[in-house]
């Protein structure tokens, strides 16, 4: 009688079937998004932060077009592509780039679209005009290496989870006792030793702090003194930067080589590659070692590579954040993979709803599901009131500060404005702002979260380095840039200010975190994303020492319809208990409250 | 102070208002039901008599409404140990739950060796968190009783299969339904009324809609939140004439986009105006251009998992053009949209309504045909309405768009809900089809006059 609820259809179909139709579903939703946006009126747009209304073009400014817009709400990010005109006939309007947007002096810049240099940008000076999203285009498909994994018996049994792990005891009792001399824990000992013995795969589940890219860099220098030719995949070039700058570190001499990374990731973390050694090459032209080296990429490159280039292993880094199909192309180059990540952090995105839920799940948490791995268990990141709350809300209780962290505090100069927010007493405090603000976009949380960073920096004598303000939404971080330029503080530039996704893998002494919804409306709608358990986890856990969670009690009210948005709901009301509450409701929100 | 039970709990998740009068007023001041609300509750009930058959369940017995009498019974048959009772009689402070069924599981508990876990049967495909939450709700109460929180609870579905879950995931939110429900009992006045999806079927319309209305209440306009309607009444706009009027601009309203605050002036005007107010909109070239565009539309019965009705139009406005198809099973659903498509040419947009075609089409393409560019060609014309116009109401349905925008009796052909009931009837296919031309014919209209139509002159 007991049986798992399914989701009927889809157990009609094959693995390969479903993750097709996850393919066919990301490519059509966002096709459609693009074509529904082009059919909005310009308010809806604007409300949307898909668009910006009435930008006066004042000139150029060396490579900028500047203009002036009182109000910019929107969701661009430098480098999004944009097209710029009447707002009605999106044909006839230039293609563009994003680049930056000070609100203190309301002015927007664009630049010319570098893949398209030869964009129409005779704007008139004093017209105005609307900033529109434009489609990326060119999304390249990965349907092909789903149909070649599957036509392939051994990575067909793997990923379905009919496959039993093996591993060679004579490597394993070598790289134990190898690892150990390299001075790492213990729990990091047993999950590198599996990765270095297994004979196809192995899962290591690295939780905030826990040293995972460096124990990735000891097995890949490990392996490569062995002589093994080793791919290294990630989803992003950040990760894929980071994994090799932490291998260099480990092996000095070992020739590291990134394909794509000529043209792929910014301009500086590029130099920071060259400075490090690592061989930047194009994909398709590549003369690679045959052996004792690293081919490092983002998924979309190991499509390109020679049809015959294969690896003794395929490294993963962050693959808790690589969807299944897109793990595949580099799957398909060798025949032991090593997967390092953590299904609790951020999760694949994906542009689509998908009610086959599994089929939109990472790579890790796919196979770990399989197949189980090795959690690293001891933080050196966090003291002990953060990792106890991140701990028990998100890793069941099995995650520990290491003595190193355990008692380190917030510096704390007793007599500012917040001494109760900032006590380091309370590692991790709810700041209570009972706004009822709809959409992306609270200026009362903006206010108080500039106070707090403020009163960090002033009283308590925190480097503007050290802390880092997190909010869900990119229209909530743009406002509050705005309100930290306001406080004027020294050395501003150096205080990180983005989206969660952006943060992950970096850490600070404080976080300030903005939740920003407080409409239990909008709430309800978007529970599934902002109070997501994932997304609060590596939020909260980028703190050494102090945890500020700025947010509204009608956050928390939302009781959404979908039975996991319902649980995620449910969690974050745990989590909001746990909380030392301070109620600044009164200071920073009007009679709405 | 009247008892919360699990029914309150399923209403507070969808509108506290519910819950509260629910709480507060007799029975007898509910609306009447239909007679296909009745007929979808008889077969809620029957299919849990069914499933309850199979499982030789022990029902405690007692002096009907006695709940006392029937918790003191329950208690026993806990206390014994009979693996599986039906209709139990759970009482706490304030509180009555009555799941449909407790299953017997190993683990101590102050019963013994063992312990039970709730199982409550639905009519539903999927689960839905209002479901859990009432699943919660007893097993708060049956953990009191036991001296032991079940790891364990579950929904059974309408396919037999069971969706279990562990209860530790949804007690923070179970507790905080709880205690606003307690608050609510002692004080329904907390729970203001407010315009949402589902106003119209709910059994206390006759009570809201009317009071709402008298007080030019700022949810009665289309894209209004509860934070928004919050925020302007802080700022002494409290009525739609208020808001028709209002004149400054977004800053003054505690700062909310000023875009928003456009957009929901244009609304309350449109609302005052009783008639859709068009938006400019980017024009649509080429590809985009809905200019040969058809219609596609299904009547289904949810309970059953199935489509009763498949129906085309092309071209848009051709009342000759309409095509219906009636599969006779699941198994002839996809053969009969092939049919009714291959009238249509290849390419041309397909326009629906609301996400009853996408959603079915995702359960079979992948499972039969992979014809995966079809879905390319659907076109939601809810979205492109909400998108294209204010109207005069929040316009959850097919229904409020017809009654709104073109005058019309949206139920000329019977409500939707029906649809279910004709399937059993001799006549029902010549009831369905005609239920489904009047709706395709009401769709056709909705494009053409709201879609089609020039900008309302500002």
């Amino acid at each position: 009688m007991r049986r798992r609820r399914p989701l009927r259809r889809t157990l009609e179909l094959t693995l390969e079937q479903r993750l097709l139709r996850f393919l066919a579903r990301e490519e059509e939703g966002e096709r459609q998004t693009h074509r529904e946006l082009r059919a909005q009126p310009i308010d809806l747009r604007v409300i949307d932060g898909d668009c910006i209304h009435d930008a006066r073009f004042t000139g150029r400014d060396g490579s900028a077009f500047v203009f002036t817009c009182s109000e910019n709400h929107s969701k661009f990010r430098t480098g999004d592509p944009v097209a710029v005109g009447d707002g009605q006939d999106f044909d006839a309007a230039s293609p563009m780039a994003y680049a930056a947007y000070d609100a203190g002096r309301s002015e927007l810049r664009l630049e010319l679209d570098p893949y398209n240099r030869s964009a129409r940008t005779d704007f008139v000076v004093g017209c105005a005009y609307v900033v529109d999203r434009r489609e990326f285009g060119g999304r390249g498909s990965l349907a092909v290496a789903v149909r070649d994994a599957f036509a392939f018996p051994w990575l067909k049994n793997v990923l379905e989870g009919r496959h039993e792990l093996t591993c060679d005891e004579a490597r394993l009792l070598r790289a134990r006792s190898f690892l150990l001399s390299r001075g790492l824990n213990s729990a990091q000992v047993e999950a590198g030793a599996a990765a270095i013995a297994t004979e196809s795969l192995a899962l290591v589940q690295g939780p905030p702090g826990t040293g995972k890219t460096k124990l990735l860099a000891e097995v890949v220098a490990a392996l490569c003194s062995r002589k093994c030719r080793i791919a290294l995949c990630a989803f992003t070039h950040n990760a894929v930067d980071n994994a090799l700058l932490a291998i260099r570190k480990v092996a000095p001499e070992l020739e590291l080589v990134k394909v794509g990374g000529n043209s792929g990731g910014s301009s500086e973390a590029r130099a920071d590659l060259s400075r490090a050694g690592v061989r930047l090459v194009d994909a398709k032209r590549a003369m690679l070692p045959a052996e004792s080296v690293v081919v490092a990429g983002t998924c979309y490159q190991f499509p390109k590579l020679q049809e015959d280039t294969a690896f003794h292993y395929t490294v993963f880094d962050e693959a808790g954040q690589l969807p299944i199909p897109h793990a595949l192309p580099a799957m398909l180059r060798s025949k032991r993979w090593l997967f390092f990540g953590d299904h609790r952090q951020l999760p694949p995105v994906v542009t689509s709803e998908h009610r086959d839920r599994e089929a939109a799940d990472s790579i890790f948490a796919h196979l770990h599901r399989r197949y189980g791995g090795h959690l690293l268990d001891t933080t050196y990141r966090m003291n002990e009131g953060v990792c106890r709350l991140v701990s028990e809300t998100y890793y069941d209780g099995l995650l520990h500060a290491a003595p190193s962290s355990i008692d380190r505090r917030l510096p704390f100069v007793p007599g500012g404005r917040l001494d109760e927010v900032l006590d380091p007493a309370h590692s991790v405090v709810w700041v209570r702002v009972d706004h009822r603000q709809p959409g992306s976009r609270s200026h009362e949380e903006a206010h108080a979260v500039a106070d707090v960073v403020a009163d960090l920096v002033r009283q308590h004598g925190v480097p503007t380095r050290e802390i880092a303000v997190i909010a869900p939404f990119r229209a909530q971080v743009q406002l509050l840039r705005a309100a930290l330029d306001q406080k004027e503080l020294q050395n501003r530039a150096e205080l990180v200010v983005d989206t969660v996704e952006r943060i992950q893998g970096q850490e600070r002494e404080a976080v300030v975190v903005s939740l920003t919804a407080g409409d239990p409306d909008e709430a309800r709608g978007r529970s599934a994303f902002h109070l997501n358990e994932n997304r609060l986890n590596v939020a909260l856990s980028r703190a050494r020492t102090k945890v500020v969670l700025v947010a509204s009690a009608h956050s928390f009210e939302a009781i959404p319809g979908d039975v996991d948005a319902l649980r995620t709901a449910s969690r974050c009301r745990e989590l909001r208990d746990r909380l030392t509450m301070v109620d600044l409701t009164k200071l920073y929100c009007g009679p709405v409250a | 102070m009247r008892r919360i039970t699990g029914t309150h709990v399923y209403s507070y998740a969808k509108c506290p208002r519910l819950a509260a009068l629910d709480l507060s007023l007799p029975k007898s001041e509910r609306r009447v039901w239909h007679p296909w609300e009745e007929f979808a509750a008889k077969r809620g009930r029957d299919f849990e008599d069914e499933f309850v058959a199979t499982l030789a369940a022990v029902q405690p017995e007692y002096p009907a409404r006695d709940f006392d009498r029937g918790a003191a019974a329950t208690l026993e048959l806990l206390k014994q140990g009979v693996p599986w009772i039906h209709q139990a009689v759970l009482l706490g402070d304030q509180r009555l739950g009555l799941p449909d069924l407790l299953r017997k599981v190993d683990g101590p508990s102050k019963l013994g060796s063992h312990h039970y876990e709730v199982l409550d049967v639905k009519t539903s495909g999927l689960a839905r968190g209002d479901q859990v939450l009432q699943v919660m709700f007893y097993t708060r109460l049956l953990a009191e009783l036991q001296g032991r929180m079940p790891e364990r609870a579950a929904i059974i579905l309408k396919d037999g299969s069971e969706h279990g879950f562990a209860t530790a995931d949804y007690l923070a939110v179970t507790r905080d339904v709880e205690g606003a429900l307690l608050r609510l009992a002692a004080h329904p006045d907390l729970a203001r009324p407010f315009l949402q999806r589902g106003c119209e079927s709910c059994h206390w319309s006759d009570h809201c809609l009317p009071e709402l209305t008298a007080k030019g209440d700022l949810s009665l306009v289309a894209g209004m939140s509860h934070g928004a309607r919050a925020i302007l009444e802080a700022n002494g706009c409290r009525t739609v004439a208020d808001l028709a009027e209002f004149s400054n601009d977004g800053r003054s309203l505690s700062q909310l986009d000023s875009a928003l605050v456009r957009r929901l002036r244009k609304a309350a005007q449109a609302r005052l105006a009783a008639a859709p107010t068009v938006e400019a909109r980017p024009r649509q070239k080429g590809s985009l251009s809905l200019d040969r565009a058809a219609i596609i539309h299904l009547l289904t019965d949810p309970y059953a998992g199935r489509v009763l009705a498949f129906a085309v139009q092309h071209p848009i406005g051709d009342d000759n053009g309409i095509a219906v198809e009636l599969p006779a099973s699941v198994a002839t659903e996809w053969s009969a949209l092939k049919a009714l498509l291959a009238r249509v040419p290849t390419g041309v947009p397909l326009l629906h309504f609301d996400s009853a075609l996408p959603r079915w089409y995702e359960a079979h393409a992948f499972s039969r045909e992979a014809d995966t560019g079809l879905a390319a060609r659907f076109v939601d014309l809810q979205r492109r309405l909400r998108a294209a116009a204010l109207f005069p109401e929040p316009a959850f349905t097919l229904a409020d768009l017809v009654r709104c925008a073109l005058s019309r009796d949206p139920l000329r052909a019977g409500h939707w809900g029906q649809a279910a009931m004709w399937a059993a009837e001799a006549d029902g296919a010549d009831k369905l089809v005609a239920k489904a031309r009047a709706d395709v014919q009401d769709l056709a209209d909705l494009k053409r006059r709201v879609l089609d139509a020039a900008p309302t002159p500002a």
